[in-house]
């Protein structure tokens, strides 16, 4: 126990380490601060060569209703494109000249450019906003156009009856009557369900601190292996756990400050899981590989490894067979099983 | 005196060059990494419609009309072509979920399609992986955008067929229905058709491709200076009092040291570099400019860590950190604004900034 508290005192003595140790909380709860006092950064352009009523509701409504996605509206279309090509939007959406009618008549074909550039990543996605956004504003000319002209109320009825379908429309349309979607996240679950969605990507902290915590336990077994080097009596198990075990204490406290973490119990017990698994493969490691400069080497490779098979910042595992079979073969993934 | 600098920095070489193992093996097991990721890659895309978004569906228990419904959502063109629905019960839906190996799972109520038929609307519930994740924000937008254009096409034909009732037409009623259902769904169905892509040509965006590449290479200049701290560390009392008698400034042996390790460094991988068609001869410069910063971030860190466990977690933290924050992990234009900003103010950002300009 007195050499233990002594490798303690040892770690401790470092100030960049207990530094660190502080460090990671509170620059993990700054970020989050900052992630939440501020909107979404995917700015898509919008711009209308003949604007009319029908395109600036449908801009309207995107501009006031969208989560993720930020739209700026243009008066110059030239301008717009330049700001694709410089990256400043990620992609931009031109509306043709009679628009509105063309929708009418069912001619709308190539009636929206969407200008790309080579580092647009949400074309797809943002097309499906803009025309979920126009449907919506469109979905009253459909109903109304086919009242007016499928014949279906007598000629006297048919001016009052298209008015009271618009006001209806409206009143369904912004009300509960339709179909509508609850959110619910995976480590949220016991809370109500929710209807807004995630406008951002938020920062990883579990992911980082799984990571953070393997390497810690890697550099433990380098430390083991340098002592016993310079012949020093160290238990390997002394030396693996005591950065880790500060790390993990660091973990927690990130975890609860960034309300990452579930119930007290849960999180503790899913990091000592993860510590003796971390020990047990570095203790592993150890007895394969003798030298300290090997196994600063292997380091490097377990982290980026890790960073890039482990769905930390994104899952490909479950698209990519390869990388379901390659992320088990790094421990942060199993840190994010279990917890 | 210029014998003395000279003298060292070759010393500094030297050790640098001592190095090269631990490099190559690093640089062994990347390479490794890549070509795994650029085979299996490969290997998807020559069948792209394989490439299907995971969804588990939860469905209510023996309800004939929800199968039915469903069994005719996943056959159109629009939904099959993008995601790989999986029928499970809820407990299996939430494992899969848990294990990474769905996005997202639909829960769909008890007698969902009578209440959509009847006006109840009983709100189906999307369950995501944890909140701020890349697959929940991009998901969640896509399901938004859907449950829109349904809801859209609900209200029209509730708005027709309420004054329909209103006006005692009850005969037309089923056939007004079945009419503007097919009118919804044919804006709907032909989205496509209304959108044309016009690519603007830009001398400094990055393709995906391009986008990945300089975030491993960064990544890999940074992570692989763990293995360096016997170079990067600081020197003990004793030498710096030696090196000073001898004339050589602490700043003096910063820069000479960084000048060689740099050297090493841009020696092995500029050629690999330049051989596999990542670099064209012409970014020589660039990328000792790229080497030379990253090595020298390293060795600051190497400066203020004088023990070897320290530094490799500082390393390793310091620089996960700042290159999620700027952009190197997720396009930055997936991080909220002020992340962004505050992202592009890090030593990261130049290195990026840096590794950009060269591809």
């Amino acid at each position: 126990m007195k050499r233990f508290l002594l490798l303690c005192k040892r770690q401790l003595i470092q100030p960049v380490f207990l530094l660190l140790c502080l460090f990671l909380p509170f620059s993990c709860l700054f970020i989050r601060k900052l992630e939440q006092n501020s909107a979404s950064s995917l700015y898509i352009g919008l711009y209308a060569k003949e604007p009319d009523a029908l395109t600036d509701a449908c801009f309207s409504e995107l501009k006031d209703n969208s989560k993720s996605l930020v739209f700026q509206i243009y008066t110059d279309e030239e301008m717009m494109r330049n700001d694709v090509a410089k990256a400043a939007l990620d992609c931009a959406y031109a509306f043709d000249k009679g628009f509105h009618a063309r929708l009418l008549e069912k001619d709308y074909k190539n009636s929206i450019t969407c200008y790309v550039s080579a580092s647009t990543v949400m074309d797809d996605l943002s097309r499906e906003v803009v025309f979920s956004a126009l449907f919506r504003v469109f979905g009253e000319d459909i109903a109304v156009t086919y009242a007016g002209r499928a014949g279906i109320f007598e000629a006297a009825q048919t001016g009052t009856a298209v008015q009271e379908i618009a006001e209806l429309y409206h009143s369904y349309a912004d009300g509960q009557e339709v179909f509508t979607l609850d959110y619910q996240y995976l480590n949220t679950l016991a809370e109500e369900p929710s209807n807004s969605a995630p406008s951002a990507v938020a920062m990883p902290v579990r992911g980082l601190i799984a990571v953070l915590l393997f390497i810690s336990g890697l550099a433990g077994g380098v430390t083991c292996l340098s002592d016993r080097e310079k012949k020093l009596p160290v238990s390997s198990i002394y030396s693996i756990s005591i950065p880790l075990l500060f790390m993990a204490a660091s973990s927690l406290v990130t975890l609860w400050l960034t309300k990452e973490a579930g119930s007290f119990i849960k999180e503790l017990t899913a990091l000592l899981l993860y510590m003796l698994l971390i020990l047990l493969f570095v203790r592993l490691l150890l007895v394969i590989i003798k030298k300290p400069a090997l196994l600063s080497a292997s380091i490097p490779v377990f982290a980026l490894g890790s960073l890039i098979f482990c769905p930390i910042f994104i899952n490909l595992g479950a698209v990519l067979p390869f990388f379901s079979v390659m992320e088990k073969l790094f421990l942060p993934y199993y840190y994010l099983l279990l917890s | 005196m210029l014998k003395k600098y000279i003298s060292f920095f070759f010393i500094q070489l030297k050790s640098a060059v001592l190095l090269l193992p631990k490099l190559c093996l690093i640089l062994g097991f990347c390479l490794v990494f890549v070509f795994g990721i650029i085979e299996a890659g490969r290997e998807l895309f020559k069948q792209p419609d394989e490439i299907k978004i995971p969804v588990a569906l939860v469905l209510p228990e023996d309800d004939a009309y929800a199968e039915l419904a469903f069994s005719f959502l996943e056959r159109m063109e629009s939904i099959r072509s993008t995601c790989a629905f999986e029928r499970t019960d809820r407990e299996n839906a939430l494992a899969l979920l848990k294990t990474g190996k769905v996005y997202a799972v639909i829960l769909i109520p008890d007698s969902f399609i009578e209440h959509i038929l009847n006006g109840t609307n009983s709100s189906a519930t999307l369950i995501l992986p944890n909140q701020g994740s890349l697959e929940a924000m991009l998901f969640a937008t896509l399901a938004d955008a859907g449950t829109s254009t349904l809801s859209t096409a609900q209200a029209g034909i509730y708005a027709v067929e309420d004054v329909l009732i209103s006006y005692e037409k009850w005969n037309t009623i089923s056939k007004v229905e079945e009419e503007l259902n097919k009118l919804y769904l044919s804006y709907a169905l032909n989205r496509d058709r209304m959108f044309q892509t016009t690519t603007v040509s830009a001398t400094d965006n990055l393709s995906l491709t391009d986008y990945c590449l300089c975030s491993g290479i960064v990544l890999f200049l940074l992570l692989s200076g763990i293995a360096g701290f016997s170079y990067f560390r600081a020197e003990s009392a004793g030498l710096r009092l030696l090196l000073d008698r001898q004339g050589l400034s602490g700043i003096l042996v910063f820069l000479l040291k960084l000048s060689a390790i740099s050297i090493v460094y841009t020696i092995i991988l500029f050629p690999l570099s330049v051989i596999t068609g990542i670099l064209p001869l012409s970014a020589l410069g660039h990328f000792f400019l790229l080497v030379l910063s990253a090595q020298a971030i390293l060795m600051l860190f190497g400066m203020l860590c004088p023990h070897t466990g320290n530094y490799y977690i500082i390393t390793a933290a310091l620089s996960i950190i700042c290159l999620f924050l700027s952009g190197a992990f997720l396009p930055s234009v997936f991080l909220p604004e002020a992340v962004r900003d505050f992202g592009n103010l890090l030593p990261t950002a130049f290195l990026l900034k840096l590794c950009r300009g060269m591809l």
